[in-house]
Formats: structure tokens, sequence, C-alpha cells
């Protein structure tokens, strides 16, 4: 059954070896989002904000925690989006009724 | 006003109301009706387990205490959400493909379905999730008598314990279900997730812009260390982030709602921003929380109570009770969860093994192993909410929330190493996971847990201060002199560190079982492989009866038949029981694992099946992706040489096919061209002889004679066709027998001797030694010996004509030449003369057809000899004869030669 889904997979819109690179590339994206987050965040370099101002009436440091942070979910959600666009697979390996035990 | 009546009336509605969720989302589930439940929402909310009642009101706490340091909490999810979303994708997938239904479970499936590693994962588990838990029941308990009023807070405490118990055991343990799903559950802490997110934005949104005015007022009263406090960025909050996004992948509940309550993988997708963006959400109105608590309440108030006592301060009754409820929401979630997931694992990996040892000499009765399961289950939730509220009572309730929290973080961090290595590395084996995780616990366990029950437990003062025996090398909180560092990272460094150090030395130092090999090769490379069964190869005979009652004992009666049906469908068998193939076992193990786990499931099932064996060829071929394709490309190539060759071969073919085809036509015209001569002379004879009556009888007498010539001429020429023709396609078999090479050759020349004398040619023979014989035809070698001797003495030209036989005895062999001195066939003619209709240049016109010494040749070849040209003095060639010695004769020379 998992054979079938997978060939099924594989001929939906684009061929295997673009829909993989394109899989790919949203793994290679989503990995130089985490080191850009890490880098922002809890590497030495993140210190740099840690002064003692304001902007706006908020602290410096707040805030560019928070901006960080949305600026990373922001980026992840168009990430994910991307791949959602190039990549509907993953359909459930399984149909889920006919497995043993739910009824049960 | 908010009294206690209302409290608990507004307590239990709403304990009813979650009820009231998890049974009909359980009773949709079952008719499979669950298509709203099947949403990626869901699954983010789900996931949302992650805060706690710890955030809830223990972040505020941490901020007012530390500032910032309370977001390094979230960052870490945020960032392996974010970032990392793929490990979690390689989980999922894993789970779904091996049935995982824990943490343990992975682990111990991961490393060759190991029950000791299954335990020993439990058991930190276990130790963990217990301040965890305390930490629960102290957070919800303390709200309570908040508004309450002081009260006995054991009681309430007991209380507490027990209604989530009895939520836990009625939602989380209604069957076995094959996959450890719990739908009505799930749906129950989404519902939390939205309360406690609610909650603390409207406390949040009260705080800014009741309490203060905007955003900017608020952080205008902001004490100034609260915001700059030292370590922001620093080693403690490299520490805490890595913590949690440790967590997040390890905690044995993030496990179950992320991993084993996933229903689609494309869900993760969907969680992998909107999990962040809630952890956002939850986060947002935190700082302003605790600064308006540090502002507007009495000094001294707890900080980790600010959600609830900012309200209650301001008289806002409603948004107090919402505080209670979100902060009872969080709490709740997150004991169910949690004693779910770690219930499972007790009942699976540690009552399991025990049971199962009694189990088999009792009566097997159908279902009897699905029902204990089930009790244990609930013998187990009770067990760990009884823990929690045991480590709450002993440890008289910790004044800081978050530290409790972050012991149970590093607990589980201690699986990091060894999930992480087992699916990312093929070469991590059990004894490095076993000895990292033993390592690590005892570590954490010295460094963490045991100072976390305060200093009136045990002696527990001296022991810190002085270490264990005065020796100040152990002490827990400065292990080997290890000073300066804040207690958690110190603790965070030696257990993960020496889990880390020790997984990585003993994995590359031990070595793997088969099964081992297989489970890492097939976690490593789940992408990779095709799914479905894994090639097993059992030893032993197990029938399918006692599968059958195995299923049925753990499934249950309906579900064991439904499983067993389908499996004989797919075997093609109409009904019935299925034949106890490999594929089979390999099936029912999986799906039992779904159950019992998979070191329960193995051993169950091994306990009936025999031994299971694991193929190293088999191995290989599943295992090894490089070799997979090594010998895939050898195959191909294999393959094209072989095509090649076929393709040269055909050519070949073809161009010898196109050769004798011209050499038919060739012959077919050289026949026709022969045999043309001979009639035309006939028919104009005959003519003649018909047509002129003036022909005198002496003419006539010529004529005819003429005529019957040409005709004998013709009819040996057909004689030689034929006889060519029979050779040389095999259809004539010459019998062999062992004759006096001598005796033939005399018998030639005897024949030939007429002629000769005629011709003058002198024939001499020397002679063969006496014995010899050969393997030959009698009748054809003298047919081959005339032809080549009257050719000698047809075409000799010399003036004193002779021909010289003689026969030498070669290794083997018995070679006779025929040497004429007259001149004999010139050296450039050589290879032609045995081309069919191929006259000698000196040849005559009425001479032969050219066909005798094709056929000669054709003859000695038949008889396993030859006959070529030879070189020679000067351009003259003879002919030379090989024939077969027999073997007597060989023996016979042998001896003579002695």
């Amino acid at each position: 059954m998992t054979a079938q889904d997978s060939d099924s997979k594989a001929d939906q819109k684009g061929g295997i070896a673009e829909r993989s690179f394109q899989s790919r590339k949203a793994r290679d994206r989503s990995i130089i989002l985490l080191l850009v987050g890490l880098l922002l965040l809890v590497s030495p370099v993140a210190a740099i904000f840690r002064i003692d101002s304001h902007i706006l009436g908020l602290p410096v440091t707040v805030l560019y925690i928070f901006i960080v942070w949305a600026f990373l979910i922001v980026a992840g959600a168009v990430i994910a989006q991307r791949l959602q666009d190039t990549e509907d697979t993953e359909a459930p390996l399984r149909d889920r009724k006919s497995r043993v035990g739910d009824q049960g | 006003m908010l009294t206690v009546d209302l409290l608990l009336f507004a307590c239990l509605g709403y304990v009813a109301l979650l009820f009231g969720i998890a049974f009909y989302v359980d009773r949709r589930a079952r008719q499979g009706k669950l298509a709203w439940l099947r949403s990626p929402l869901v699954y983010t909310l789900s996931i949302s387990v992650y805060c706690t009642s710890w955030t809830f009101y223990g972040a505020v706490g941490s901020a007012a205490r530390n500032g910032l340091e309370f977001v390094t909490i979230y960052l870490g999810p945020t960032l392996v959400f974010i970032g990392w979303w793929w490990l979690l994708r390689k989980l999922v997938r894993i789970g779904r493909m091996h049935r995982i239904t824990s943490i343990a479970d992975l682990i111990s499936s991961r490393y060759g379905k190991s029950s000791s590693l299954a335990v020993l994962v439990t058991l930190i588990s276990v130790t963990a999730i217990t301040p965890y838990i305390a930490l629960q029941l102290q957070s919800v308990t303390r709200s309570y008598e908040i508004i309450a009023g002081s009260g006995d807070s054991t009681a309430t405490a007991l209380w507490v314990a027990g209604g989530m118990a009895l939520f836990t055991i009625l939602f989380g343990t209604r069957n076995l279900d094959a996959n450890e799903r719990h739908h009505g559950v799930v749906a129950a802490i989404a519902v939390e997730a939205i309360i406690k997110l609610v909650a603390l934005i409207a406390v949040g949104i009260f705080v800014v812009y009741g309490l203060a005015d905007g955003w900017q007022d608020i952080f205008a009263k902001a004490p100034a260390e609260i915001i700059a406090s030292g370590d922001i960025f620093g080693p403690r909050w490299v520490a805490l982030t890595f913590l949690s996004a440790t967590a997040i992948i390890c905690l044995p509940r993030q496990f179950q709602v992320t991993v084993v309550e996933n229903v689609e993988e494309r869900h993760l997708k969907t969680a992998s921003w909107l999990f962040p963006l809630y952890l956002f959400g939850m986060c947002i109105f935190i700082l302003p929380i605790a600064i308006a608590g540090l502002e507007f309440l009495p000094a001294g108030a707890n900080p980790d109570l600010f959600v609830l006592t900012l309200p209650l301060q301001a008289e806002r009754q409603d948004l107090a009770l919402l505080a209670f409820l979100g902060g009872f929401s969080s709490a709740t979630s997150m004991v169910i969860v949690a004693a779910i997931a770690v219930s499972t694992m007790v009942s699976n990996h540690i009552v399991m093994p025990i049971a199962l040892q009694f189990l088999s000499a009792r009566n097997q009765v159908s279902g009897d192993v699905r029902s204990l399961l089930l009790s244990t289950r609930r013998l187990s939730i009770a067990l760990i909410l009884g823990l929690g509220f045991l480590y709450f009572q002993i440890s008289g309730g910790s004044d800081a929330l978050a530290a409790i929290g972050l012991i149970a973080f590093v607990g589980v961090a201690q699986f990091l190493p060894s999930l992480l290595g087992g699916i990312f590395w093929r070469g991590a084996t059990r004894a490095g996971a076993l000895a990292g995780l033993s390592a690590g616990l005892i570590l954490w366990f010295y460094t963490l847990f045991l100072p976390s029950f305060g200093s009136d437990f045990m002696q527990n003062a001296a022991m810190m201060e002085q270490g264990p025996w005065g020796v100040a090398a152990l002490r827990p909180q400065a292990l080997l002199g290890l000073q300066g560092s804040d207690p958690l990272v110190h603790a965070l460094i030696w257990s993960l560190g020496v889990n880390t150090l020790l997984f990585l030395i003993v994995s590359g130092l031990s070595d793997m079982r088969p099964l081992e090999r297989l489970q890492g090769a097939l976690f490593v490379d789940v992408f990779r492989s095709a799914g479905g069964e894994t090639p097993r190869f059992v030893g032993g005979s197990a029938t399918s009866e006692d599968l059958f009652v195995l299923a049925q004992r753990i499934l249950g009666r309906r579900p064991a038949r439904v499983l067993f049906d389908e499996m004989a469908r797919g075997q093609s068998g109409p009904g019935g029981l299925p034949p106890p193939s490999d594929a089979v076992i390999a099936r029912l193990e999986r799906e039992l694992s779904g159950s019992v786990g998979a070191a329960s499931a193995h051993a169950m099932v091994g306990r009936i099946a025999g031994r299971e064996m694991v193929g190293m060829t088999e191995l290989i071929d599943i295992a090894d992706e490089t070799q997979r394709l090594i010998e895939t490309s050898r195959q191909l190539s294999q393959k094209s040489n072989e095509l090649e060759r076929a393709a040269r071969q055909l050519r070949d073919a073809n161009e010898r096919l196109r050769s004798l085809d011209a050499r038919k036509d060739e012959f077919l015209s050289q026949v026709s061209h022969e045999l043309r001569t001979p009639m035309t002379s006939i028919r104009s004879f005959a003519e003649i002889l018909l047509g002129d009556r003036e022909v005198s009888e002496e003419e006539r007498q010529r004529f005819v004679t003429i005529i019957h010539d040409e005709s004998l001429r013709l009819t040996r020429l057909l004689d030689e066709i034929l006889d060519i023709s029979h050779l040389e396609a095999g259809t004539v078999q010459l019998p062999l027998e062992d004759i006096d090479p001598q005796e033939a050759i005399e018998t030639a020349m005897a024949t030939v001797s007429g002629l000769a004398r005629k011709k003058g040619v002198v024939m001499e023979l020397s002679p063969i030694p006496p014995g010899t014989r050969v393997t030959a035809n009698g009748d054809r070698l003298r047919q081959v010996l005339i032809n080549l001797l009257s050719n000698a003495v047809k075409y000799n030209s010399a003036a004193k004509p002779s021909i010289q036989v003689r026969g030498t005895i070669g290794a083997r062999q018995l070679t006779i030449d025929v040497v004429d001195n007259g001149g004999g066939v010139s050296r450039e003619e050589a290879t032609a003369v045995f081309e069919k209709f191929t006259r000698g240049v000196r040849s005559g016109l009425d001479q032969g057809a050219g066909l005798g010494l094709p056929i000669s040749r054709a003859i000695m070849r038949m008889m396993g000899g030859d006959l070529t040209i030879e070189n020679g003095a000067g351009d003259t060639t003879f002919f030379r004869l090989r024939l077969r010695l027999s073997e007597p004769s060989q023996l016979e020379v042998a001896a003579a030669g002695q």
C-alpha cells in the first residue's frame, strides 16, 4: 500500500527529480533559517543589542528579540507554504480507517 | 464576588465540558468521522501542551526574577520547529512506519528492540516527569488557595491529582489503539490550549491597557534590572535555549502529541510556523504582566501568581476566573498527556515483560493481555500522579516553578544523543546508548535532581556544602571542582557531556547484532526505504493458530479477526488463517508493537515463532544503500555487456551467413557451369546423330563414345557433388575402425600404378613402422590417397616424374606426406585448391570438376585428421595427411620404443 502511494506521489505535478529538488531546497532554506536564528538569538552577536535604550518607549533588547522572533515565524511560514505548493505529498501512508483496532 | 462555591462550580463545569468534548470526539472517531479533527490547527494546538502552568504562571515569575531569560524556554522550540522540522518529520515517519508508541519505544526499537534500553528510558522519564507533575499540582493548588483563601493544601492537591487521574484514565485508556492515539484527549487538549492562550492574552491586555496606559507606560515603569539583567545572551541563556530545544524533541508528552498522535505528516508543515506563533502569543504579554506585578502588587507577592493576583487586586473577578481556568487548563493538559505517555511506557516496557513470564503459564483467554495492559496502564497513571503528589509533599512546594521545570528538561535531555544518533547514524549501538543514558541519568540525578529536594532532606545541606563523606571533589554542584557556573549549566554540561561522549565512544567500540543493524538502517533511511514489511527470517516454527491466539490476547477478539482476515486476503487465501509466513509474522509483530511496544511485541512473537534470524545478505540488501546502488549498477553493466556480446555474435553470424550465401550462389553457378559443359557436348552430338544421316558408322561410334564418356563424367560430377554436400552437412557418418595405414597406402598405390606406369611415374613408399594403426575409415582413406596420388601422377610435368609417400609418427598422429617432383601446386594456389571447382593451372581441359581436394579434406576432417598443403623446398608444395593414431597402437609404439 505504501509503495502504491509513493508511486502516485511521483505521478503528481513535476517529476520526481524536480520535486525532490524542491523538497531539498525547502529543507536547505529551513536550515539556513535555523542558522540565522541561532546567530541572531543565541550567539554573542546578539549581545550587540544588549543596550539600555528605548525606541518608541520600548526597550531595545525586548524589541530586538521579539522582532527577530516574528521574522523567524514569518520566514518559516513562507518556506512551509512554498513547500506545500510544490510538495503536497505526505498523504497519510495508510488509510487510517483500514487500521485494525481503530474500531475496537 | 468570586466565592469558593463559584470557583468550584466553574472548575467542575469546565471539567465537565472537557469530558463532554473528549467523549463526543471519541465517539465520532469510532464512527470514523474525524474530518475537522484531522486539521493542522488541532495538531498545532495539541503540541502547545508544551505550555504548562510553568508557562502560564512560571514565565511571569521567571520574568519578574530574571528578566528576559524566560524567553529562552520558547526560543528553543521556535528554532526547532522553524529550522529543524524535518527532524520532527523524520520522527513522525519512523513512528508511523514502526508503530512507535513512546520515546522509550522509539529508542528501544532503534537499538534492536532492546528491552533494557526501554526500561532505562522509562525510568528516566518517570523520574523526570514526577517533579514536573508535582509542579502542576502545586500551581493549581496555589492558585486555588489564592482565590479561595488558605485551606488544606494537601487535601486540595490530593483532590486535583485524583481528578486528573480520573480524567486521564477515562480517556487515555479507553482502549488499546493500534497506534496509541487518543482523539478525545487531543480534542480536549486543543480546547485547553485555546483557553490558556485567551486567558493569558486577556490578562495581558487588561494589564497593558487597563492597569497601565499602553506599552510605553508599562515599560517606563519597568525596573532597570528586569530588562538589562546581566546574563542575556550569556552562557545560561545559551544553555536554556538549547535545553528547551531539546525538550521539545525529547519530552515524553511532546513526543506523544507530535509523533504518536500525529494524524498526517503534512500537518507538521503548518505546525512548523503556527506553533512558534502560538508561543509568541503566549510570551508577548509576559513581560508587561511581570512589570505590572512588581509595580502594582505589594512587595513580597509571589511573582509566580501575578497572572492571577493582578486581576484579583484590581477586583476583576471575571478575569481572575478566566486566568484561573487558563492555569488550570495548562496544568491539566500537561498532566493528562504526560501521564498517558509515561503510563504507556511503564505498562509496555516494565509491567509487560514481567507479566509475560507469568501469563504464558496461565490459561490463554482472548484479550487477557489486553485487559491486563489496560489495567496496568490505569494503575500506572494513578501511580505517576501519586508520585507527583508525593514529590510535592516532600519538596514542600518549591518556591520557584521554573527551577523544577528545568530539572525535568535536563532529565529528558539525556535522550538526545541516543535519539539523534539513532536516527542519523547507522553506527550507533545499543551498548553506546545504554552507557550514555545510564551515565547521563546518574549524573543528572546527582547534580540536579538530588539538590532539588531542598536542604532538610536527608542532610542534603551538608552534602551540598562539603560533598558526601566530606569529599569536596564529589560536591553535587561542583563536581570535580568544576565551579563558578550556574548549577543548571553545571549539571547540563556534566550529564549531557558525559552522556554524549560515552554514547559515541562505546558505540564506536562495540559491535551490533544483526537486528540492531537492520533497525538502524531502517530508521536512518526511513525516507528512502519503500516501507511495508521488512523481510524477516524466522527460524523455528509457528502455527497460524498460535499467532492468532496471541493476537487475540493482545488486540481482543474482533480486531484480531479483522487483522488476520486482512492478512489472509493479502496472501490470496480465501479467509481462514493465513499461513505463518515471514511476512505475516513481521506484520503481526508490527501491529502488536503498536499496542505493547516493539520490545514486548518482539519478545512475544519470538516466543511463539522461534528465534528471529536476520540473514546477513538480506541485511545488506536492505541496509546498505550504497551497497544496493553498487549492486544495481553492477548488474546493469553486466547486462549491457551481455547485450553487447550478443549483438557482436549476431553481427558475426550475419556476416557468416552473408558469406555462406555468396558462396552458395557461387557454388550453384559453378555447378551449373560444370554440368552445362558435358550436357552441351552430349546434346550437340546427340543432335548430330539424330539429324545427320550421312554420318559414317565410324564417326557414329566415336560420337556415341563421346556421349557415353560425357554421361559418365556427368554422373561422376553429380556423385561428387552429392558426396561433398553430404560430407559438409555432416549427414553421413563414417564408420571408424583401427586400420593399418601401410596397407591402405599400398592398396591406393596399386590402384594408381596402372596410370602411373602409363605416364612413367615412379612411386616410392618409405615404410611406416610396423604395428602402427590409425583410426580411420579404410575405404575413404584409400579414396583420399587415390585422389592425391592420381593428381600427382596426372599433373606431373617433370622429366623424370616421381612420387614419394612418407609416413612419420608424431605425438598421437601419423603424418603421411605425398611429395611429387612435378612442381606441385604453386604457393599462390595453395589456399585456393581446397575451394570447390578449383583446378590447378596445369590441369588439363578434360579433368575432374575440381571437387576432389575439397572432398578429400572433408573426409579427412571427419576422421579426425586433416589434409593440408605444406611448403616444400623452393616454390614447391606437397600434401600432408594427418591421421589419428589409435590408442593401443600408441601404447605399442611406446612399448616398442622401450
